[in-house]
């Protein structure tokens, strides 16, 4: 079987006692970070990723996903205690999640989350095994033409499901393609837009990007909106569920995963749509749809299970296509990239240990993090009150010392507080920083592949729409945006937004 | 006007496809077939442009609610915070650096005290500057005396 053949390879890379530690680091740090209110697993990833630059690829990317499900947990935590989601899939989490804690059930939801995550883990860590080589063959067939439209169905997708206006979706990625632009041109050497700064021949540093766009303006939003940490802590009870809990909360984990997986390999769309069609599937399914957002605990089971289950399968598009589906995605891509990998179809075959290892240390992650917070969670809880007063400045020093790591340059750090300043105005124009952040990544890429499908067309354009591959995306982005037009004027999207 | 955000973003959208022009005319251009370095800039300028014309437009058109308070205050106090803590790392060094960044940005917070606050600044501090500079060789000094 080529499957446990497979996971034999990830099995020896992750089982490895450098992975393990750093597995365990990365989950750890995760938890810690994301436990503190208001930041999500987008700004702890962009924090934390100076920290993985000296690493083997591998290690990195193993401890990057420690960071990520450690974080997205870490929101969960603070989801259920306090009503503060860390990011916008935890809201789903918050509805019932915080009922029960406010009833006295904080034990029982922080646990039915954290085994939900768990199982949920496991049966994508098994279902990522299955699909992503028949995905990796697929896209072998993949030549310039379907990769550039598969790129403009990831940001159209990225476009479509952004929660502010469409309009401001499209100008966020056309500047993000942009200012990806900056830097050396690979193909004839000139440099571009770098206004004569010598330092920026070789781009801007997504890390930069990434911390001042996430990192900094989430500072100031908080700042503006006087977050109080200490109030509101519910008390925790007992972690045990009983059998009466367990036969309601095991179904919905088990549907919880199956949507969440398959959401999760949508292009553009994250862990947020798993989350809320999860939570929908189950109020329509119960026998007392009235009784949820008062505290239900499948309405805690199955989103939290399917916001892990796509939080791993959404790795799939990422390393077999190298088209990241959400933002944390994109910060993934971008670490490899750093590291001279260049995911795509060839990377399984290429690089088995790196991409077998990453996916079977996500279910180790995934197992730290049950002894991790089950245990532990007393700890978690007292990091909820320190006072943001004193949390700031220093994730402030955090940032400024990674940002002048990168290249020892003071000149990162500077652009680092220009992108918050820049994060800071999209905030308040109701422009998302995610597409942004898409756009600026993808950018060199899109141009690359454009030119060289032009190239092998001899300039004919048609070249997207003769190839039946390309036509068919080209086809999912043209559809989805009439779509999503279409239902702007229908009233059930407010709705929806809700 | 009758939707301020729409007309700002526009005009963001408007003012960067402008420069990205200028910019891009002096890249070669390129054709189809063999496009030069300015050929995908000028083709996301144009798009930025047209998607600029259509915000400032609809800004016109279509009521929005305003924006709310910009606490300019608090935005300056941490870009000034990171900005000043850039040009002394190099210059003071990071035991001057890292207190200077620490209290600008905790004054800018309604909740600022002293004596937390000097508590946070020796210990980030010094944690910062045995973890950072002493254990991982950050190549910045513990105190400098100007010039680099």
């Amino acid at each position: 079987m080529e499957l446990f053949a497979n996971l034999g390879i990830g099995l020896t890379t992750a089982f490895s006692w450098t992975n393990l530690i750093y597995c365990f680091i990365g989950v750890a740090l995760g938890t810690l970070i994301g436990v503190l209110p208001g930041l999500g697993p987008t700004a702890t990833i962009a924090m934390l990723l100076p920290i993985t630059f000296n690493l083997e690829p591998v290690s990195a990317l193993i401890m990057l996903a420690g960071i990520y499900y450690g974080s997205q947990y870490g929101g969960s935590t603070t989801s259920i205690l306090i009503n503060v989601p860390g990011e916008a899939a935890a809201v789903i989490t918050t509805l019932d999640g915080h009922q029960m804690a406010r009833r006295g059930d904080a034990g029982k939801a922080l646990a039915v989350a954290a085994l939900g995550s768990f199982i949920a883990g496991t049966i994508a860590t098994l279902f990522i095994a299955l699909f992503a080589p028949f995905l990796a063959e697929f896209a072998l067939q993949f030549g310039p033409a379907e990769y550039f439209s598969l790129l403009v169905l990831g940001l159209v997708m990225a476009i479509v499901l952004a929660r502010s206006s469409l309009l401001h979706a499209w100008g966020m990625v056309i500047l993000g393609l942009l200012v990806g632009l900056i830097g050396t041109d690979i193909n004839s050497g000139i440099t571009r837009f770098t206004f004569n700064i010598p330092e920026l021949a070789d781009g801007i540093s997504f890390v930069v990007v990434a911390m001042g766009l996430f990192g900094i303006t989430e500072i100031v939003r908080s700042l503006e909106e006087n977050p109080s940490t200490s109030e509101n802590i519910q008390e925790l009870s007992h972690l045990m569920l009983n059998r009466e809990d367990w036969k309601h909360a095991w179904p919905a984990i088990l549907r919880g995963t199956v949507l969440g997986s398959a959401m999760g390999l949508l292009p553009g769309s994250g862990s947020i749509l798993g989350a809320f069609a999860a939570y929908s599937l189950e109020k329509k399914i119960s026998s007392y749809p009235h009784k949820f957002g008062t505290g239900v605990i499948e309405g805690v089971a199955a989103p939290e299970s399917a916001n892990n289950a796509g939080a791993q399968t959404s790795f799939i598009p990422m390393l077999t296509l190298g088209i990241p589906s959400n933002p944390v995605m994109a910060l993934m891509l971008g670490a490899l990239i750093l590291h001279g990998i260049i995911p795509g179809p060839l990377l399984m075959t290429e690089q088995p240990h790196l991409f077998w290892g990453v996916i079977v240390s996500m279910w180790i992650g995934n197992l730290f993090l049950v002894i991790l917070n089950l245990p532990l969670i007393g700890v978690w809880v007292k990091l909820l009150t320190v006072p943001y007063s004193l949390l700031y400045p220093a994730i402030l020093v955090f940032c400024v010392i990674g940002a002048f790591s990168l290249n020892n340059s003071e000149l990162d750090i500077y652009l680092m507080a220009l992108f918050g300043l820049c994060g800071y105005i999209f905030y308040k124009l109701d422009c998302e920083p995610a597409p942004f952040l898409l756009g600026y990544i993808l950018g060199p890429m899109m141009e690359e592949y454009l030119r060289r499908a032009l190239l092998i067309s001899h300039g004919d354009p048609l070249v997207f729409i003769q190839r039946p591959i390309s036509v068919i995306m080209l086809s999912i982005a043209l559809a989805s945006v009439i779509a999503m037009w279409l239902a702007k004027f229908s009233p059930r999207y407010e709705n929806l937004i809700e | 006007m009758r939707n301020i955000r729409d007309f700002g973003a526009g005009i963001i959208y408007l003012v960067v496809a402008w420069i990205v022009l200028s910019m891009a005319s002096h890249y070669p251009r390129g054709s189809v077939l063999r496009m030069g370095p300015g050929y995908f800039p000028r083709i996301l300028a144009f798009a930025l442009g047209f998607v600029g014309l259509i915000s400032v437009g609809r800004a016109f058109l279509r009521y929005g609610t305003p924006i709310e308070w910009i606490e300019i205050k608090k935005l300056a106090g941490i870009l000034a915070a990171i900005t000043v803590s850039g040009i002394l790392l190099r210059g003071a060094g990071i035991l001057i650096a890292l207190p200077a960044l620490i209290l600008i940005s905790a004054g800018v917070s309604p909740e600022f005290r002293w004596r937390p606050t000097i508590l946070l600044i020796i210990i980030l501090t010094l944690l910062s500057a045995l973890i950072f500079v002493q254990g991982l060789g950050l190549p910045v000094p513990l105190l400098g005396f100007g010039g680099n």
